[in-house]
């Protein structure tokens, strides 16, 4: 069925000068993307040269972009997201249509640049002559119909009587400024400010302050996104701090689900799916590590660190470095030859290089989501390795040690230093790769690398009795961007049986009450960003 | 006549900060864009939040905008070229920038939302900070010019441009005007990854353009006024005056709107510090050295 409206059309016919009104696209559509730029990034798009303007905000979006299926757990938060959008409003789809209970997109797509182009024309064609509509449905976001309902009764509260309405020594007190309901009583002749505030918890400078319960995420764009907090502001500094990932797996989840397990995991983790891929394959007894994964799984470290660097510059309201990093993300991601990125690597470096002497980016970041080695229990990768600890599977790597790899190491423990880390690993990642393949003497696509699984598809049987038993459980460690990820597999002919997965992020996520609580919002973030967790891996 | 031709100007040339803007975002010039934003954002839906405060929420944008204008109409582009001519222009010009601040604080307090609450605040922690750094180099113009009319003050740069006369100034003046236009990297009320569009992150459709209009003719004011202040207004060689005038404040707008892209944001608290403990008192220096030169200088 060709449709001739938007789904979010505005519900009334335009007149007058509305009407021409109407007609006018502009050249770039403002876009809420979900569940966030990072994994836009991460599948190797470029909103903004397919005519999209990524906004903070869905009140100032026309496009919904929605990138990969959305998890069930993020349906009832998109749905927020999209009632909070001023209509004429669209929804794309991107590489699938589990967009849960929002409205059918107004146009959808195959994952990738093309798709994405030619869905954004699409809707600039479906805009230019149906954002106006009498038969366009209204749409309620189930999550906000009970609060919304709730705060209906409490408007027109039934007059109560004389002998039940609140006393006027604020314990019946509702929220209400009034004055005479805050404690000072009826007969009060002036504005007490201490009667006013006793009741109020007091900050951090010992003055009392009403918090302020706010949610930050799922979608939120100065986080890790499908990271959902829930923060109590003390003015501008957070005094609580509730975390959630939601779109983390469930350690049940692991063995669950058919097809191929190293598809499905590299699927599940946008980030990083070689390293998941190849922590499968390893653990299913694939074929031992060779220069074509350590150059892949390089190249994705870089590409990594990169987006990372991209949001980061992104939350410091930094706009040269969100816009470079995520251009070179996008190179190294979407696939590059060998001699291309020999050629390219010295323009790669000079952006890296000049980095650290932008003004002010010290001072911004130094003393900043402090660490000490003594907190960091389990934790690996970056963060650890910025707190002065070796921690790094590459050293148990033959393959590593024969290129000479060194892990990057500072000791100061804050956001400098785990900025200065991951800019430091990007280069190295990509000598690395460069030199592997070199060595491997591989050329053509880099990101084609992806090494088949040797599948065992007889069971062990039991020699004397001659009965099949369970194949012993395999382990395996990979070096991700984030950390180490280790996997216990047991396997059958069909698949996983049973797997057990230790993520980074899964021990990097209590670090962010520890990093945000005390600090003022805008540190708290900066902290929580430094920390580039990844809620797709966290196993709960 | 001359109000409404000024006044054609400031849309013109709000209109040109726009295109500005758009190619210092997106690395393109597209003429047309701010445009066709504008018209689209027309057509949409104006929501109001569920529990907003209305008189706020209203009032906040009209105020921006109106304040931004009424600080334009003291500042001449050219000697015949000035709404308003006031004996106490430069003075006018530092009231109706306070209404900015006031401006802020209501359409953060408006929606009854966090993130523009927090934005409001800050907006008003940064003022604090900065405050006085609009005012002090205004006295030292002032002083040189021996009045407070803006077209006494361009005409006292006849000899050499109080850039040149007064760079502590100068500079000074211009980091302040970024912060009064909360452009990057003083961008704490509005920073869209720290509390998703900030102050007006809850304003749409007809709302948004107020909002947007009001900020692109507080940014035309700020550069313009750093050319009256400080570039010897339209005084220069070969080219209509106004044409000067209009020149020199692109060229503004151009390092208001570039310098940000290549910084981090700055923290409200760094504002505070480096106003108090840093600006002010190099404020005071740069009075006093306007006032030696007077005294010993050549008349």
């Amino acid at each position: 069925m060709i449709r001739a409206a938007v789904v979010g059309a505005r519900n009334a016919a335009p007149r007058g000068l509305l009407r021409s009104l109407a007609l006018v696209v502009p050249p770039q559509l403002d876009a809420f993307v979900l569940p966030g730029m990072d994994v836009a990034r991460a599948r190797g798009l470029d909103v903004e040269s397919a005519g999209l303007r990524p906004v903070a905000t869905p009140r100032h979006a026309a496009v919904l972009l929605i990138v990969g299926e959305l998890p069930e757990s993020l349906w009832d938060a998109a749905t927020v997201v999209y009632a909070q959008m001023a209509r004429p409003r669209a929804i794309v789809a991107l590489g699938g249509d589990g967009i849960g209970p929002l409205p059918g997109p107004d146009a959808s797509a195959a994952m990738g640049q093309a798709g994405l182009e030619g869905a954004i024309e699409r809707v600039r064609r479906l805009l230019r002559t149906g954002s106006w509509s009498q038969e366009t449905e209204p749409f309620e976001a189930a999550a906000l119909l009970p609060k919304r309902r709730t705060r209906r009764k409490k408007k027109k509260p039934a007059e109560p009587p004389a002998a039940e309405r609140p006393s006027n020594d604020g314990t019946a007190n509702d929220g209400a400024m009034h004055h005479g309901a805050m404690g000072g009583g009826a007969d009060m002749g002036f504005m007490s400010m201490v009667r006013l505030t006793q009741h109020l918890p007091k900050g951090a400078d010992g003055l009392p302050m009403e918090r302020v319960q706010t949610p930050f995420g799922p979608f939120f764009p100065g986080l890790p996104s499908g990271l959902a907090l829930t923060l109590w502001l003390d003015g501008d500094t957070v005094a609580q701090v509730e975390v959630a990932s939601p779109v983390g797996s469930r350690k049940s989840d692991l063995s669950t689900g058919s097809g191929d397990l190293a598809e499905r995991w590299s699927r599940r983790h946008p980030f990083a799916p070689a390293a998941y891929r190849r922590l499968v394959e390893a653990a299913a007894g694939g074929p031992p590590l060779d220069l074509g994964h350590v150059a892949a799984l390089e190249l994705e470290r870089a590409a990594s660190h990169l987006n990372w660097l991209a949001d980061f510059g992104h939350l410091l309201g930094y706009a040269w470095l969100e816009r470079h990093a995520a251009a070179w993300q996008r190179r190294l991601r979407t696939g590059c030859d060998l001699d291309r990125l020999a050629a390219l690597e010295p323009k790669l470096l000079a952006v890296l290089q000049r980095v650290p002497r932008t003004p002010l980016l010290a001072r911004r970041l130094t003393g900043v989501g402090v660490l000490d080695a003594d907190e960091l229990e389990g934790v690996g990768g970056p963060v650890a390795r910025a707190a002065g600890l070796v921690r790094d599977a590459r050293l148990d790597e033959p393959r590593y040690r024969s290129l000479g790899f060194e892990p990057v190491v500072r000791p100061e423990g804050d956001a400098l230093a785990r900025l200065s880390v991951r800019l430091d690993e990007i280069r190295r990642s990509v000598t690395l790769a460069l030199a592997a393949y070199r060595a491997h003497g591989a050329a053509g696509a880099m990101g084609a690398a992806r090494p088949e699984v040797e599948r065992r598809s007889e069971r062990p049987v039991e020699p004397g009795s001659g009965a099949v038993v369970d194949p012993p459980a395999r382990a395996a460690r990979i070096e991700t961007p984030r950390g180490v990820a280790a996997l216990q597999l047991r396997t059958n002919g069909d698949g996983a049986a049973e797997a057990v997965l230790e993520t980074p992020s899964t021990a990097v996520l209590p670090l962010v009450e520890k990093l945000a609580v005390g600090q003022e919002l805008a540190d708290a973030l900066v902290a929580i960003s430094s920390l580039d967790l990844s809620p797709w891996e966290v196993v709960q | 006549m001359t109000l409404v031709a000024y006044l054609l100007l400031v849309f013109v040339g709000a209109y040109v900060v726009a295109v500005v803007e758009e190619w210092s975002t997106s690395g393109r010039l597209r003429p047309t864009a701010p445009l066709l934003h504008g018209l689209a954002l027309l057509a949409r839906e104006s929501l109001t939040p569920r529990r907003h405060d209305r008189n706020l929420f209203e009032a906040g944008p009209t105020l921006l905008l109106v304040a931004a204008v009424l600080a334009l109409v003291a500042l001449p582009l050219a000697p015949g070229l000035l709404p308003v001519e006031l004996a106490t222009g430069a003075l006018w010009l530092n009231a109706a920038l306070v209404y900015v601040a006031v401006a802020l604080l209501m359409a953060g307090w408006g929606p009854d939302g966090a993130y523009a609450m927090v934005g409001g605040f800050r907006f008003v922690g940064q003022f604090i900070g900065y405050a006085m750094l609009i005012v002090m180099p205004v006295t030292a113009v002032a002083m040189r010019a021996e009045s407070l009319a803006t077209i006494a003050v361009v005409e006292s740069q006849a000899p050499l441009w109080n850039v040149l006369a007064q760079p502590l100034g100068f500079v000074l003046f211009l980091v302040a005007a970024m912060a009064v236009c909360f452009l990057p990297p003083f961008d704490q009320p509005v920073a869209a990854a720290e509390l998703a569009g900030g102050v007006f992150g809850e304003y749409t459709g007809v709302r948004l353009v107020v909002v947007r209009l009001g900020r692109l003719v507080l940014v035309l004011t700020l550069a313009l006024s750093v050319t009256v202040l400080f570039l010897g207004g339209w005084l220069g060689p070969w080219l209509p005056p106004a044409v000067w005038s209009l020149l020199k404040t692109l060229a503004v707008v151009l390092v208001m709107l570039s310098v940000g892209r290549y910084l981090p944001r700055l923290r409200t608290d760094w504002a505070l510090e480096w106003g108090w403990k840093l600006g002010i008192p190099l404020a005071l220096v740069n009075i006093l050295w306007v006032g030696v030169v007077l005294l010993v200088g050549p008349a």
